[in-house]
């Protein structure tokens, strides 16, 4: 940790660190606020948003940002899990009012399949608030094992919840304390404190997710340990000592110069945006499901991945024209947060990062029952089935939009 | 008499501290009304210049010159609010022709137009996305307005 921490801060204040291997790193930080007073951190200008996205986007009101009015002077630890390419790297501490840094490190993580966290860290007395943050960032999750103890003190008795992605963890084993997985009874004045190991089992897409740990007076975490399952990095090749690239993101979604650069959700929410902001919501979910079922399709002639199929061309012709860097609606796209765009292009950009966002994780439906390709009304569904995709079988009809199954689909 | 005389005062200080509060009112009102409309124009005003600015942007990246040099078209976007709302209209984007520097409007669509190709001096093919593997290309003549609309087959499928 460097030397000037711990420290009051009362205005952004960045900290850099250099890494020599690329690879899954662990950056923690502990810091507390006053009421009325907040802190929320970027990593690269990356800054993290709430889950699942709302209309306006929040951003000292998650769970790995410091709520004062939560907090109330105590200290929370929140741990960032995230790939970082070989090079210089920025945090940036981004306090509302005032707010003191304790610490803050990095960590490498050799091992995705065990990232041990040994925190032996007990709670500071209070009510019910926010106390340990894992925010997984562009990662799956597969399970989480954490050990915790828990007292009684006369009246009161330590209880520690567990919140995944906003969704509280259910002791179906206790009535009373059903929203707290670790809880102190009574009983306990006479048996004392009481250490349990939780293991939670979860099957997370590669996204971001938040895990919370909140305390009510003082328990303690002795550790969590987290298995990310199947992850593929990118291997780190001699070009990668580069400095790095950053990554798009709904809040900073200008576009890197390579589109390879792009998450998944991040390139089907421009196509998205491109191709279909001006149709309602099941139109739009429509256009990114079309996506999702030719990438369902595994045939290489629709691509295999979702950037493979929406960057399909044979260098005359794409399959997307808003992707043709000449196209006045690509600028739209790969910017659509600049400084000159209009209120309306920044609500249809979250909202169709949120559409993206659902279908890649399975929580909207198909509205299109399978469709493989779409056409808008400027065109005739006759000269589609007969020019554009000869015997393609149309499917229905939503808004300006048309869907079709490929002729060779069952 | 006295009292009588103290009374007409009290009345008289009421009715001027009232018109004095109402002048005060109506004053602030007229001033904020005329803040409103000043910063309602200036946020006009900056709009038009931002789509200027994008005009111009757009024209340097979708010119084409005729094969003789004597013609120009390029891509104009119309001034709208959002791009979200008007951009299905059918004169979001105008196609405009210039020759020897008379400009004129050859073609209009939504959106969805994306780019231009002159097929000889006299013909301009304008390509507009229509959706997945579906690319309409409408063929202007620069002297008629004629269009010819044709369908393009983008991409073979072999399963």
């Amino acid at each position: 940790m460097p030397q000037d921490f711990p420290k009051k801060i009362t205005a952004e204040t960045q900290v850099k660190f250099e890494i020599s291997k690329s690879g899954l790193y662990a950056i923690s930080i502990t810091a507390r606020c006053n009421r009325k007073d907040d802190l929320r951190v970027e990593i690269d200008n990356q800054s993290f948003r709430e889950i699942p996205p709302e209309k306006y986007v929040q951003k000292c009101d998650v769970p790995p940002a410091w709520n004062g009015t939560r907090l109330k002077g105590r200290s929370q630890t929140n741990i960032f899990l995230l790939h970082l390419e070989v090079g210089e790297h920025t945090i940036t501490f981004i306090p509302k009012g005032n707010a003191r840094v304790e610490s803050w490190d990095t960590q490498q993580i050799t091992d995705h399949t065990k990232i041990e966290f040994n925190l032996e860290q007990q709670a500071e007395n209070g009510n019910g608030r926010p106390w340990v943050t894992i925010a997984f960032i562009d990662l799956p999750l597969k399970s989480i094992v954490a050990e915790a103890s828990v007292d009684w003190h006369i009246f009161d008795g330590d209880d520690v919840k567990l919140i995944i992605d906003n969704n509280i963890e259910k002791n179906s084993q206790s009535l009373l304390w059903k929203n707290w997985v670790w809880h102190a009874t009574p009983i306990q004045i006479f048996s004392g404190a009481k250490r349990e190991q939780k293991i939670v089992s979860k099957s997370l897409n590669k996204s971001t997710h938040y895990i919370e740990f909140w305390a009510d007076r003082t328990p303690t975490l002795h550790s969590v340990v987290l298995d990310l399952g199947e992850l593929t990095l990118v291997e780190p090749s001699p070009e990668s000592d580069k400095p790095s690239i950053r990554t798009p993101t709904v809040d900073d979604p200008k576009w890197t110069g390579n589109f390879e650069d792009d998450t998944e959700i991040i390139i089907l929410a421009r196509l998205i945006f491109g191709e279909a902001r001006n149709q309602s919501l099941e139109a739009m979910a429509g256009v990114g499901w079309v996506i999702k079922n030719r990438v369902n399709a595994n045939k290489k002639y629709f691509g295999l991945s979702y950037h493979d199929v929406i960057l399909k061309n044979d260098g005359k012709y794409w399959q997307f024209s808003s992707f043709i860097p000449t196209d006045p609606n690509f600028k739209v796209l790969i910017d659509p947060l600049s400084s000159n765009s209009k209120e309306a292009d920044k609500q249809a950009w979250v909202i169709t990062y949120d559409i993206a966002s659902k279908i890649i994780s399975d929580l909207v439906v198909d509205p299109t029952d399978g469709a493989t390709f779409f056409h808008s009304s400027d065109l005739s569904q006759e000269k589609f089935v007969t020019q554009s995709v000869p015997g393609a079988i149309f499917i229905k009809r939503i808004g300006d939009l048309l869907f079709y199954k490929d002729l060779n689909e069952k | 008499m006295k009292n009588k005389k103290t009374t007409t005062n009290i009345i008289s200080l009421i009715f001027i501290v009232f018109f004095v509060l109402l002048a005060t009112l109506m004053i602030s009102q007229l001033g904020i009304n005329f803040s409103k409309k000043f910063k309602n124009e200036l946020k006009e005003e900056q709009a038009q210049l931002l789509h200027r600015k994008e005009n111009e942007e757009l024209k340097e990246l979708t010119l084409k010159i005729s094969p003789n040099q004597k013609k120009q078209a390029y891509f104009q976007k119309k001034f709208t609010e959002d791009n979200v709302t008007d951009i299905s209209d059918e004169d979001y984007i105008s196609v405009i022709l210039d020759q020897e520097s008379k400009k004129e409007v050859l073609f209009q669509g939504n959106f969805r137009l994306s780019y231009l190709e002159w097929l000889n001096d006299d013909d301009i093919k304008v390509y507009k996305g229509c959706g997945s593997s579906c690319l309409l290309i409408y063929v202007v003549n620069t002297k008629t307005k004629e269009v010819n609309e044709l369908v393009e087959k983008i991409i073979e499928y072999s399963p």
